[in-house]
């Protein structure tokens, strides 16, 4: 073998090898055209302005996961043949810590908060720009914020015993009840001063909002429904002064870009349905209520447990129907509920008797009693008031996902009862990741006779 | 073209040039060669044989026999040579020549049949050709007349039973090959995929088998695969594991599957015409409840759906080919016309396409070579899968009283069963699934040796198609969509590879050969969809234009991995064999602190029965060759496309209303995210006996894949579910075994029996989070197979009898819900025990040819959800036996097996199976009669594929799949569409 053939040999493999270690440093960088970056977009004005859409889109995802639970927990809803086995025990009070009706409402409100969170972190960081961020929308971003975060906890509060309130903190522990309702409370006061410095502008108000859903009305709304819960009477009439009761407040959908997610389950899978216990309630307490045929139609679709049968939806028979974020009816009964408490009896029957009689009347698409009203003297007492508020809460307030907590404070939680336990259980994937997670505080099979929860 | 390709490209053709230019390149053997010639034929019968490998032993030259045997090497210099002729099936036979400058020598071969194949050229896995006896691991090859009469329509379909070690399953009946899923040596992949690398003429194609459309949730559509035409294959080879598959990276976790398309060879030009035309019926059908009373005891109609909905499928498969070429040039050119109409009424499959391969030797020193493959397929799906519009879906859920035929004003009545379910009849008369496929694959090759010892292959490769497929729901045929429903999906999918690599050869003293190769490889796939749906359509009308509302949406995934690799090979006296081996990968999937990786190989043969001290074992013990060899490799498995960013902490568009927002996801991007990583041992020994008439191969090896990727399960109260990490382990323990025997070789008969099995055990040996369930129940559990079956089961009595409620007579599900750890158990494994196949052909004078081969499954387990549906919707037999009058002893208490229905232990069944897989019977007329009707060659055959199946499953076949390639969701039968049986008969001419 001759020196020139190694030599020769010897450069080929040379430059091979230059050529491929050249190659070596070419870049290998794919970012994705289909998805935005988390830190990309809480750096720029737009990305606040469609992640302020975006918190309301997720706080709508999971408004079915307060009203569904809870719905079946209670005497509202009822599974269907179709049903998976989540729902079905969900009825009857049976909980297994994996189960959906445990899991979402947990991760979705969660979720909804992070939102929230990061979006008034970075909202509060960015400068004042008149263009893209004037004060009025960076106020109405924030009040906003606020609000959907206060709304999860409150929703939170009313599901699970013991909730997290600092959850960006690894350790945080779960809190009692009324340091989470004071805690709800304090965002919503962050959300009505801010908008009270400065009302959301025109920006907000027609590129950001969702249509029908109403900031300033909502705000008082929440500061009344949890200032109730936490038994604060004068508190919560006030705030209920302050909500203009002939505005509706509701979040939209419009299918096929969205879907109302109770007719989703309800219409679309057909798992869950109206129980027929509302009419039947509803009739043997007034045959003439308007709000029977306002939620529900007579259909008698086949239902899992033949001793409970079903009705269909009418309220959500349309897969476009918005969900309200309150009725003024609840803010007129605790206003009633309020004033009772307060000893004003002759105004509180004015407002019971308001609830009932309301009928074609501003504002429309909430629901109508159309009832007569009850004469003063059967509303004399605070028992007799505090008796038919409940009642016109639960036939004002079908489907809401507020029915548990009144059958808590009712003390109908039990067996053969009004709902069948207190609580849901903590979520199993919180408990696998969170070593904070306390025991439950019910067994996860239902109560065998009635049970005091204690609110 | 990307830009790292636009900036290679250059320098390696300027390389390969000046290589060639290189004073004395070219000129280096010119005026003192030779040429080689000769002609081959069978021991045995004394037949010529065609398309054997003849090569001169350290060399690169070399030549394939023509049809008459003969073959000439030329441009070889004077000297002694070594002439070593290979076929699949025969004994390789060598002899020295020796050749004067300009002369011819002639070196003529008689080969004998042998079922020892060490001297088998492989070409997958090694930067260089190599010989079997030279590798460490164990390959497996099938040539084209093991898949040729399998009755199959795509290629991976074929390979079934006839790779020790591979399970090859057919999710599906649909036509097209309905789907395959093929485990290499067991799963090794939880998010990833377990599918292997499809690689063919060096080309990585896509095989993805996405389900793009909702044709009934969960339908098994076919794999690209199906594309290419199995008449056009010369071989397939695959590698199982990551020891024999290190040079692929980060891609080879899973093995690869490389296909080699024919070449052609010189000789007069030979034109073949095939055509095969088959029956397909289903194999079997589910017996439904006919009770002719309700349970109130008045008499019904009931209905069988199944006499609608299956028919009598047929299929035409057409094959025209031209093959041939000169000593300089060699062509193949192959058209495909192929039909299938399914089992199922409504469904067909039509593959149009051609392939043509050019090979071009342009200098001594230079040889090129082409290859192009197009291809239109066109399908018509009938819905089917676990839900809503599936055809069978419907006959499952729909009791048997209520009837689907279309009433006498034409239109069909609604399903009972919900609002999105159809009734099958008029999803059989009016939806409209149609899909096209546009595949090209295409390569070009440069194979340069500008030293006699230095090889050079320079090769680019595009696999590209585009796919349409389009759902049509018209007005009034399903409640949830009474406006009717249109949907298109457009799929554009791009890979372009290209690869290089450089082999050395180098000798110290007569004992030494030293073999150095350095190689690159780049891939850049792009896969990109568009999608739209209308609803609310004008009449008659099925574009999406038509609709009153409309949505569209789009994706695009880059995946760019770019590798460079080392291997180098010491060979002993041409018996002991040594590899090492170094590839790095880099890829876009992976996070940017992870981004280059490593994979290490070695491995070691050693051909005891060549040693002196051998000699005397052979005639005293019979054993006739021995070799013995093992490997260790690592290969890796990157995150999948649907992973493709997960790298990064995306959010996510989501619509509010009608506007449009930004929300976060639960996801937490990883930038640490790095491949799994396998590391498998492997060793064994080939065994030849009787003068290499018996072999066996025996392989045991052990993988175990570490930073397997899982969702950590993240705190959700951080607003985080999980994040894709590198958190897992798993093992894959086996044992392979391959035994041919040339049973009986005579003139007027030859018998030949190939008999696989392999056995692989599956281990999650590291699982952080809790266990978790996908699909139904198959569960991911540590210190458990992959996707056991996990669910409730029946409460007993102490003789082990169900326990059954007292009051209602009804069976009692397992635990309590308070105890929920109590509630649910491993109730089944769906991955078999081991896996077995019998080959055996027959050859009677050079005329007949049979082949019958049996393939079967043991020890899987199967959940037959199609049975639960029938129980809970009151449709089948059982569901019967709660009608028969009071006091017979058969009947079962009212809600019984209703009742059962969420008790999963009652249905999960013994799934093991034997299925006659294929058998065959060719018949070739005399060579006189076919040339006095003006042909070279006229050959008929009878075959028959899945013909029967021997098992105790109680649904329509065991071998099936909903969840498709799924890792963890396997053996799950529901509403799939059957496999059929398939009946042919074809004749091929030759000219």
């Amino acid at each position: 073998m001759t020196d020139r053939h190694q030599m020769r040999r010897l450069s080929i493999i040379g430059a091979l090898a230059a050529a491929t270690l050249t190659l070596a440093g070419c870049s290998l960088d794919a970012t994705s055209p289909n998805d935005p970056n988390e830190t990309d977009v809480l750096k720029s004005r737009d990305g606040i302005a469609f992640l302020a859409v975006g918190l309301q889109a997720r706080f709508a995802d999971g408004m079915d996961d307060f009203v569904y639970p809870n719905g079946l927990v209670t005497d509202e809803l009822g599974a269907t043949t179709l049903a998976l086995p989540s729902y079905r025990d969900t009825q009857i009070g049976s909980l297994v810590p994996s189960y959906d009706p445990v899991e979402l409402p947990w991760r979705t409100h969660y979720r909804t908060i992070r939102q929230a969170d990061e979006l008034i972190t970075a909202t509060r960081a960015l400068p004042v720009d008149d263009v893209v961020l004037d004060t009025a929308t960076k106020n109405g971003v924030l009040a906003m914020s606020y609000l959907f975060k206060a709304m999860s906890y409150g929703d939170l509060l009313q599901q699970y015993e013991k909730i997290i309130i600092d959850p960006e903190n690894a350790s945080a522990p779960f809190v009692d009840r009324a340091t989470s309702l004071a805690y709800t409370n304090a965002l919503l006061d962050s959300a009505a001063a801010i908008y009270r410095a400065q009302p959301a502008g025109a920006t907000f108000n027609n590129t950001i909002k969702a249509r029908g859903f109403d900031l300033r009305n909502t705000i008082f709304a929440m500061q009344a429904r949890y200032r109730r819960l936490a038994h604060d009477d004068a508190g919560a009439l006030a705030a209920a002064d302050s909500v203009n009761q002939t505005v509706l407040s509701s979040m939209p959908f419009t299918y096929p870009q969205t879907r109302n997610p109770i007719n989703n389950l309800s219409l679309g899978a057909g798992y869950v349905k109206p129980r027929d216990q509302f009419r039947l309630a509803a009739d043997s307490a007034n045959a003439n209520d308007g709000r029977k045929a306002y939620f529900v139609t007579v259909a008698a679709p086949a239902s899992f447990y033949p001793a409970y049968p079903l009705d269909e939806f009418n309220q959500y028979a349309n897969r476009s129907a918005p969900i309200p974020f309150y009725y003024p009816g609840e803010i007129a009964l605790i206003r009633a509920e309020a004033l009772t408490n307060l000893g004003r009896l002759p105004e509180a029957a004015d407002a019971v008797n308001a609830v009932r009689t309301k009928c074609n009347a501003a504002p429309t698409g909430d629901p109508e009693a159309c009832l007569p009203p009850l004469p003063l003297a059967s509303l004399a007492t605070p028992a007799e008031l505090l008796a038919e508020i409940y009642t016109q809460r639960r036939f004002e307030l079908f489907a809401t996902g507020l029915r548990w907590e009144d059958v808590r404070r009712l003390g109908q939680v039990g067996a053969g009862l009004s709902a069948q336990r207190c609580w849901l259980l903590y979520p199993d994937s919180e408990r696998q990741t969170n070593p904070q997670t306390p025991a439950d505080p019910e067994s996860p099979d239902a109560p065998s006779g009635p049970k005091s929860c204690g609110v | 073209m990307h830009r790292c390709v636009r900036r290679w490209l250059p320098t390696l053709l300027a390389l390969a040039g000046a290589a060639l230019a290189a004073p004395g390149g070219l000129s280096a053997q010119a005026g003192t060669t030779g040429s080689v010639r000769g002609r081959v034929t069978d021991a045995a019968s004394g037949a010529t044989l065609g398309g054997v490998q003849v090569v001169l032993e350290d060399t690169r030259l070399g030549a394939i026999t023509r049809d008459n045997g003969e073959y000439v090497i030329a441009g070889v210099s004077a000297g002694a040579h070594v002439v070593v002729t290979r076929r699949i099936g025969y004994a390789a036979a060598r002899q020295t020549v020796q050749l004067a400058t300009g002369a011819t020598a002639t070196a003529d071969f008689s080969l004998r049949a042998a079922a020892v194949n060490l001297d088998q050229v492989i070409v997958t896995g090694t930067a260089a050709p190599t010989s079997r006896r030279a590798l460490g691991t164990s390959v497996g090859a099938v040539d084209s007349t093991a898949l040729s009469n399998s009755g199959a329509i795509s290629p991976d379909v074929a390979l079934q039973g006839k790779i020790a070690g591979a399970q090859v399953i057919q999710n599906s009946g649909n036509p097209g090959g309905g789907g395959v899923s093929v485990r290499l040596r067991g799963t090794s992949s939880i998010v990833s995929g377990s599918e292997p690398l499809y690689i063919v003429d060096g080309v990585i194609v896509d095989n993805s088998s996405d389900q793009i459309v909702d044709l009934g949730a969960r339908s098994n559509v076919q794999n690209r695969l199906a594309d290419v035409n199995p008449a056009d294959i010369e071989r397939i080879e695959v590698i199982r594991g990551a020891a024999a598959a290190a040079l692929y990276g980060s891609r080879a976790n899973n093995g690869v599957v490389q296909i080699f398309t024919r070449r052609g060879r010189p000789g007069k030009t030979r034109v073949s015409f095939q055509s095969n035309y088959s029956t397909e019926k289903v194999g079997k059908r589910l017996e439904l409840n006919d009770y002719p009373f309700d349970a109130a005891g008045n008499p019904v109609t009931r209905y069988d759906y199944q006499d609608d909905i299956f028919t009598t499928g047929t299929r035409s498969d057409n094959q025209l080919s031209f093959e041939g070429g000169s000593d300089l040039t060699t062509f193949y050119f192959g058209a495909n016309y192929a039909n299938e109409d399914g089992i199922i009424s409504g469904s067909s499959f039509l593959r149009r396409g051609a392939r043509l391969n050019l090979t071009q030797q342009v200098l001594p020193q230079l040889k090129v070579d082409v290859g192009a493959n197009f291809v239109n397929t066109h399908d018509e799906f009938e819905p089917n899968g676990e839900q809503t519009t599936g055809v069978l879906t419907a006959v499952l859920f729909t009791p048997t009283t209520f009837d689907f035929h279309r009433r006498a004003n034409g239109t069909y009545p609604f399903a009972p069963t919900g609002a999105t379910f159809a009734n099958p009849l008029a999803a059989i008369a009016n939806f409209r699934n149609p899909q096209d496929v546009n595949h090209f694959i295409g390569n070009a090759r440069a194979h340069a040796t500008p030293l006699h010892n230095l090889a050079m292959d320079f090769n680019v490769g595009y696999d590209g198609y585009g796919l349409e497929i389009n759902q049509f729901i018209p007005r009034n045929n399903l409640p949830s969509e009474l406006g009717g429903r249109a949907f298109t999906a457009v799929r554009d999918s791009r890979t372009l590879n290209t690869d290089a690599v450089a082999t050395l050869t180098t000798h110290a003293g007569d004992d030494f050969e030293f073999q150095s190769s350095i190689g690159t490889n780049y891939t850049n796939q792009r896969i990109s969809t568009v999608s739209g749906s209308a609803s609310n359509l004008l009449p008659s009308l099925d574009v999406l234009s038509a609709g009153a509302t409309t949505t569209a949406g789009q994706s695009r995934v880059d995946l760019l991995t770019f590798g460079y690799y080392g291997q180098q090979t010491v060979s002993w006296r041409d018996r002991l064999y040594l590899n090492g081996a170094v590839r790095v990968d880099g890829s876009s999937t992976f996070g940017r602190d992870q981004r280059y990786q490593t994979f290490p190989k070695l491995s070691a043969s050693y051909v005891v029965s060549d040693e002196p001290f051998f000699q005397r074992l052979k005639s005293d013990h019979g054993i006739s060759s021995l070799r013995l060899r093992s490997a260790i490799g690592y290969a890796g498995n990157q995150p999948s496309l649907d992973n493709a960013y997960a790298y990064a902490n995306l959010a996510q568009r989501i619509v509010l209303d009608t506007l449009v927002g930004i929300s976060f996801s639960t996801r937490l991007g990883n930038p640490g995210l790095k491949p799994e990583r396998s590391r498998e041992i492997e060793g064994g020994f080939d065994l030849g006996l009787f003068h290499d008439r018996a072999s066996l191969e025996v392989t045991a090896y052990d993988k175990r894949v570490s930073d397997l990727l899982l969702p950590r399960q993240l705190r959700p109260s951080s607003g985080y579910t999980s994040q894709l990490a590198n958190i897992g382990e798993m093992s894959n323990k086996g044992l392979e075994l391959l035994a041919r025997t040339v049973n009986v070789d005579r003139p007027m008969l030859r018998w030949e029996s190939t008999v696989t099995y392999s056995t692989n055990r599956n281990r999650v040996d590291k699982l952080i989070g809790a266990p978790f369930t996908v699909g139904y129940a198959n569960r991911v559990q540590q210190g458990q197979p992959i996707g056991i079956f996990y669910g409730q089961y029946y409460q007993r009595n102490a003789d082990g009898s169900i326990k059954v409620d007292p009051n209602t007579g009804r069976p009692l599900r397992s635990g309590l819900l308070s105890n929920p750890a109590l509630q649910q158990k491993k109730i089944g494994d769906p991955n078999p025990d081991f896996l077995a196949s019998l080959l055996n052909e027959f050859k009677f004078g050079s005329s007949v040819h049979a082949r019958i081969l049996f393939d079967g499954s043991f020890g899987n387990d199967v959940l037959n959800f199609s049975r639960r549906i029938l129980d809970i919707f009151g449709t089948g037999r059982d569901a019967q036996r709660e009608l028969l009058p009071l006091g017979d002893p058969r009947r079962l208490p009212a809600g019984y097996v209703a009742g059962r229905g969420s008790i999963f232990e009652e249905y999960v069944e013994d799934g093991s199976y034997v299925k006659l897989r294929e058998i065959s019977l060719s018949y070739a007329l005399p060579t006189r009669l076919a040339g006095r009707a003006g042909l070279g060659a006229v050959e008929i055959t009878a075959s028959g594929r899945n013909l029967y199946t021997w098992t105790r499953y109680s649904g329509y076949d065991p071998e099936t799949n909903l969840f498709g390639t799924s890792t963890v969701g396997r053996g799950n039968d529901f509403a799939t569409y059957p496999i059929p049986r398939v009946f042919t008969v074809g004749a091929r001419l030759t000219y």
